[in-house]
Protein backbone atom coordinates (compact mmCIF):
# COMPACT_ATOMS: atom_id res chain seq x y z
CA UNK A 1 0.00 0.00 0.00
CA UNK A 2 1.52 3.19 -1.02
CA UNK A 3 2.49 5.90 1.98
CA UNK A 4 0.15 8.66 2.85
CA UNK A 5 1.48 11.82 0.96
CA UNK A 6 0.73 14.36 3.70
CA UNK A 7 0.24 13.75 7.37
CA UNK A 8 -2.06 12.84 8.99
CA UNK A 9 -4.36 15.06 11.74
CA UNK A 10 -4.19 12.73 15.48
CA UNK A 11 -5.09 15.73 17.32
CA UNK A 12 -7.16 18.72 16.75
CA UNK A 13 -7.63 21.45 20.17
CA UNK A 14 -8.86 25.02 19.88
CA UNK A 15 -7.55 26.84 23.00
CA UNK A 16 -6.16 29.89 24.82
CA UNK A 17 -2.75 28.67 25.71
CA UNK A 18 -0.37 26.07 25.09
CA UNK A 19 2.56 25.95 26.99
CA UNK A 20 5.32 22.72 27.24
CA UNK A 21 5.58 20.73 30.11
CA UNK A 22 9.44 22.00 32.35
CA UNK A 23 9.17 18.64 33.41
CA UNK A 24 8.30 15.94 31.53
CA UNK A 25 9.36 15.93 27.84
CA UNK A 26 6.87 15.87 25.17
CA UNK A 27 3.67 16.80 27.58
CA UNK A 28 1.99 19.82 26.70
CA UNK A 29 -0.56 22.27 29.07
CA UNK A 30 -3.42 23.93 27.49
CA UNK A 31 -5.43 26.16 28.67
CA UNK A 32 -8.99 27.74 27.29
CA UNK A 33 -9.20 24.48 25.35
CA UNK A 34 -12.71 25.15 24.04
CA UNK A 35 -15.73 24.28 21.27
CA UNK A 36 -17.22 27.44 21.53
CA UNK A 37 -16.54 30.86 22.40
CA UNK A 38 -19.60 33.60 23.97
CA UNK A 39 -19.49 37.31 22.88
CA UNK A 40 -21.40 40.52 23.25
CA UNK A 41 -21.38 41.69 19.72
CA UNK A 42 -20.89 41.36 15.85
CA UNK A 43 -19.00 40.82 13.85
CA UNK A 44 -16.64 39.52 16.55
CA UNK A 45 -12.79 39.15 16.20
CA UNK A 46 -11.30 36.58 18.29
CA UNK A 47 -7.12 35.04 18.55
CA UNK A 48 -7.43 31.32 19.27
CA UNK A 49 -4.40 28.86 19.26
CA UNK A 50 -5.10 25.78 17.43
CA UNK A 51 -3.17 22.65 18.88
CA UNK A 52 -2.16 20.06 16.43
CA UNK A 53 -0.46 16.83 16.94
CA UNK A 54 0.57 15.43 13.24
CA UNK A 55 1.77 11.58 12.06
CA UNK A 56 3.73 10.85 9.01
CA UNK A 57 4.98 8.21 7.30
CA UNK A 58 8.24 9.95 6.28
CA UNK A 59 10.49 12.96 6.99
CA UNK A 60 9.33 16.07 4.86
CA UNK A 61 8.15 19.48 4.81
CA UNK A 62 4.28 20.14 4.23
CA UNK A 63 3.25 23.14 3.23
CA UNK A 64 -0.85 23.45 4.11
CA UNK A 65 -3.73 26.56 5.60
CA UNK A 66 -6.05 26.73 7.54
CA UNK A 67 -10.20 27.38 6.52
CA UNK A 68 -12.91 28.21 8.59
CA UNK A 69 -15.71 28.00 6.91
CA UNK A 70 -19.51 29.50 8.09
CA UNK A 71 -21.81 26.56 8.77
CA UNK A 72 -25.16 28.29 7.79
CA UNK A 73 -23.68 29.78 4.39
CA UNK A 74 -21.19 27.27 3.57
CA UNK A 75 -19.09 30.43 2.70
CA UNK A 76 -15.43 30.45 4.15
CA UNK A 77 -14.95 33.40 6.62
CA UNK A 78 -10.72 32.44 7.55
CA UNK A 79 -8.10 31.23 5.23
CA UNK A 80 -4.60 31.26 6.42
CA UNK A 81 -1.12 29.97 5.57
CA UNK A 82 0.78 27.74 7.82
CA UNK A 83 4.53 29.74 7.67
CA UNK A 84 6.65 28.22 7.28
CA UNK A 85 5.38 24.55 6.32
CA UNK A 86 5.29 22.04 9.26
CA UNK A 87 8.70 20.25 9.03
CA UNK A 88 8.58 16.80 10.04
CA UNK A 89 12.43 15.48 11.32
CA UNK A 90 13.41 11.97 10.64
CA UNK A 91 13.57 10.60 13.86
CA UNK A 92 10.03 11.81 14.98
CA UNK A 93 6.70 9.75 14.54
CA UNK A 94 4.65 12.22 16.05
CA UNK A 95 5.03 16.57 15.39
CA UNK A 96 2.73 18.63 17.74
CA UNK A 97 1.96 22.44 16.50
CA UNK A 98 0.74 25.40 17.88
CA UNK A 99 -0.61 27.56 15.31
CA UNK A 100 -2.32 31.19 16.38
CA UNK A 101 -5.22 32.34 14.44
CA UNK A 102 -6.95 35.70 14.44
CA UNK A 103 -10.39 35.35 13.09
CA UNK A 104 -13.14 37.85 12.71
CA UNK A 105 -16.54 36.13 13.53
CA UNK A 106 -19.40 37.73 11.41
CA UNK A 107 -21.92 36.46 13.45
CA UNK A 108 -23.51 33.82 15.85
CA UNK A 109 -23.40 30.55 14.56
CA UNK A 110 -21.63 27.10 14.04
CA UNK A 111 -18.53 27.35 12.46
CA UNK A 112 -16.12 24.21 11.08
CA UNK A 113 -11.95 24.95 11.40
CA UNK A 114 -10.27 22.79 8.69
CA UNK A 115 -6.59 21.65 8.21
CA UNK A 116 -5.80 21.02 4.77
CA UNK A 117 -2.38 20.18 3.49
CA UNK A 118 -1.27 21.45 -0.72
CA UNK A 119 -0.25 18.25 -3.00
CA UNK A 120 1.60 18.56 -6.14
CA UNK A 121 0.14 16.00 -8.28
CA UNK A 122 -3.48 16.10 -7.16
CA UNK A 123 -6.22 18.93 -5.02
CA UNK A 124 -5.34 20.01 -2.12
CA UNK A 125 -6.71 17.71 0.50
CA UNK A 126 -8.82 18.55 3.92
CA UNK A 127 -6.93 16.18 6.92
CA UNK A 128 -8.73 17.39 9.62
CA UNK A 129 -12.34 19.23 10.68
CA UNK A 130 -13.62 20.46 13.82
CA UNK A 131 -17.02 21.99 14.76
CA UNK A 132 -16.59 25.35 16.33
CA UNK A 133 -19.77 27.35 18.12
CA UNK A 134 -19.92 31.22 18.31
CA UNK A 135 -22.56 31.92 21.02
CA UNK A 136 -24.06 35.32 21.58
CA UNK A 137 -24.22 36.04 25.58
CA UNK A 138 -27.55 35.90 26.94
CA UNK A 139 -28.57 39.49 28.34
CA UNK B 1 -0.29 -12.67 23.33
CA UNK B 2 -0.15 -8.39 22.65
CA UNK B 3 2.67 -7.81 20.17
CA UNK B 4 4.89 -5.00 22.02
CA UNK B 5 5.49 -1.56 19.98
CA UNK B 6 7.56 0.71 19.97
CA UNK B 7 7.27 3.96 21.52
CA UNK B 8 6.18 6.52 19.51
CA UNK B 9 8.79 9.52 19.36
CA UNK B 10 7.44 13.13 19.57
CA UNK B 11 9.42 16.23 18.28
CA UNK B 12 10.03 19.21 20.10
CA UNK B 13 6.93 21.84 19.76
CA UNK B 14 6.53 23.80 17.35
CA UNK B 15 5.05 27.30 16.77
CA UNK B 16 4.28 28.50 13.34
CA UNK B 17 2.37 31.35 12.02
CA UNK B 18 -0.44 31.51 9.87
CA UNK B 19 -0.44 33.94 7.63
CA UNK B 20 -4.41 35.25 6.54
CA UNK B 21 -5.25 35.27 3.03
CA UNK B 22 -7.35 38.14 3.12
CA UNK B 23 -6.78 38.74 -1.01
CA UNK B 24 -10.26 38.01 -2.52
CA UNK B 25 -8.17 37.06 -5.62
CA UNK B 26 -5.91 34.80 -3.51
CA UNK B 27 -8.97 33.05 -1.80
CA UNK B 28 -11.00 32.77 -4.65
CA UNK B 29 -7.79 31.24 -6.62
CA UNK B 30 -7.59 28.78 -3.57
CA UNK B 31 -11.14 27.47 -4.10
CA UNK B 32 -10.87 27.64 -7.84
CA UNK B 33 -7.86 25.03 -7.63
CA UNK B 34 -10.07 22.61 -5.44
CA UNK B 35 -13.20 22.97 -7.75
CA UNK B 36 -11.22 22.07 -10.68
CA UNK B 37 -9.55 19.23 -8.87
CA UNK B 38 -12.85 18.36 -8.09
CA UNK B 39 -14.39 18.47 -11.26
CA UNK B 40 -11.75 16.55 -13.18
CA UNK B 41 -12.21 14.05 -10.74
CA UNK B 42 -15.76 13.66 -11.40
CA UNK B 43 -14.71 13.53 -15.09
CA UNK B 44 -12.37 10.54 -14.52
CA UNK B 45 -13.88 6.84 -15.63
CA UNK B 46 -13.02 4.12 -13.88
CA UNK B 47 -12.60 1.84 -17.24
CA UNK B 48 -10.16 4.52 -18.91
CA UNK B 49 -8.70 4.74 -15.68
CA UNK B 50 -7.26 7.78 -17.81
CA UNK B 51 -7.00 10.66 -14.41
CA UNK B 52 -5.49 10.11 -11.39
CA UNK B 53 -7.66 11.81 -8.85
CA UNK B 54 -9.55 10.05 -7.10
CA UNK B 55 -13.63 10.11 -6.31
CA UNK B 56 -15.86 8.29 -3.99
CA UNK B 57 -17.74 6.08 -6.88
CA UNK B 58 -14.31 5.30 -8.37
CA UNK B 59 -12.78 4.60 -4.81
CA UNK B 60 -16.27 2.78 -4.30
CA UNK B 61 -15.83 1.02 -7.64
CA UNK B 62 -12.23 -0.18 -7.31
CA UNK B 63 -13.13 -1.78 -3.80
CA UNK B 64 -15.88 -3.88 -5.19
CA UNK B 65 -13.47 -5.58 -7.02
CA UNK B 66 -10.99 -6.52 -4.44
CA UNK B 67 -10.92 -9.54 -2.20
CA UNK B 68 -12.73 -8.71 1.49
CA UNK B 69 -9.15 -8.99 3.42
CA UNK B 70 -7.97 -5.94 1.38
CA UNK B 71 -11.31 -4.29 1.62
CA UNK B 72 -11.03 -4.40 5.12
CA UNK B 73 -7.13 -2.95 4.98
CA UNK B 74 -8.42 -0.29 2.64
CA UNK B 75 -11.41 0.29 4.92
CA UNK B 76 -9.02 0.61 7.74
CA UNK B 77 -6.87 3.35 5.87
CA UNK B 78 -9.27 5.36 5.57
CA UNK B 79 -10.76 5.01 8.62
CA UNK B 80 -7.79 6.57 10.24
CA UNK B 81 -7.91 9.85 7.86
CA UNK B 82 -11.54 10.95 9.22
CA UNK B 83 -11.84 12.92 12.12
CA UNK B 84 -12.86 11.32 15.81
CA UNK B 85 -16.40 12.02 15.57
CA UNK B 86 -16.83 10.96 12.08
CA UNK B 87 -15.50 7.46 12.91
CA UNK B 88 -18.17 7.41 15.73
CA UNK B 89 -20.82 8.37 13.47
CA UNK B 90 -19.24 5.47 10.94
CA UNK B 91 -19.16 2.96 13.66
CA UNK B 92 -22.79 4.08 14.95
CA UNK B 93 -24.24 3.39 11.31
CA UNK B 94 -22.65 0.56 10.57
CA UNK B 95 -23.60 -1.17 14.18
CA UNK B 96 -27.32 0.02 13.72
CA UNK B 97 -27.45 -2.69 10.61
CA UNK B 98 -25.85 -5.41 12.50
CA UNK B 99 -28.57 -7.91 14.15
CA UNK B 100 -28.49 -8.00 18.00
CA UNK B 101 -26.32 -10.84 18.49
CA UNK B 102 -23.52 -9.56 16.30
CA UNK B 103 -23.81 -5.98 18.01
CA UNK B 104 -22.99 -7.56 21.24
CA UNK B 105 -20.30 -9.77 19.97
CA UNK B 106 -18.91 -6.12 18.53
CA UNK B 107 -19.46 -4.39 21.45
CA UNK B 108 -17.27 -7.36 23.46
CA UNK B 109 -14.34 -6.97 20.84
CA UNK B 110 -14.52 -3.31 21.79
CA UNK B 111 -14.96 -3.39 25.92
CA UNK B 112 -11.62 -5.89 25.54
CA UNK B 113 -9.58 -3.60 23.00
CA UNK B 114 -10.40 -0.56 25.68
CA UNK B 115 -8.85 -2.51 28.55
CA UNK B 116 -5.77 -3.36 26.82
CA UNK B 117 -5.48 0.47 25.91
CA UNK B 118 -6.47 1.64 28.95
CA UNK B 119 -3.94 2.92 31.18
CA UNK B 120 -1.68 3.84 27.69
CA UNK B 121 -1.64 6.32 25.36
CA UNK B 122 -2.62 4.62 22.36
CA UNK B 123 -2.61 6.40 19.21
CA UNK B 124 -2.16 3.27 16.96
CA UNK B 125 -4.32 2.54 14.12
CA UNK B 126 -8.55 3.27 13.45
CA UNK B 127 -10.57 2.39 15.77
CA UNK B 128 -8.02 2.30 18.86
CA UNK B 129 -6.28 5.77 18.00
CA UNK B 130 -10.08 7.48 18.49
CA UNK B 131 -8.70 7.82 21.45
CA UNK B 132 -6.14 10.21 20.54
CA UNK B 133 -8.09 13.22 19.49
CA UNK B 134 -10.17 14.01 22.36
CA UNK B 135 -7.74 16.43 23.90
Amino acid sequence: MPAALTPRVRTLVVCDSVRASKVEESVFHLRGTRYHIRADSFPLRRRLLLFLILSSPRPDRFPGYIKVIDDSTDRAIYYGQIEPPPRFPSDSDLLPLVLPVNIRFPQAGRYLVQIWFFQETAADILKMEQTFDVLEREA
Amino acid sequence: MSKKKKPLRMAPLQRLAVKPIEDPAEQAALDARLQQSEEGASKASVESGASGRVTAPLVLELCRRLSAKARLTVASELGGQLSVEQRIEVIQSLASELPAEFRTHLAEGLLGRLEDARGTESIGCWPKGSSAARG
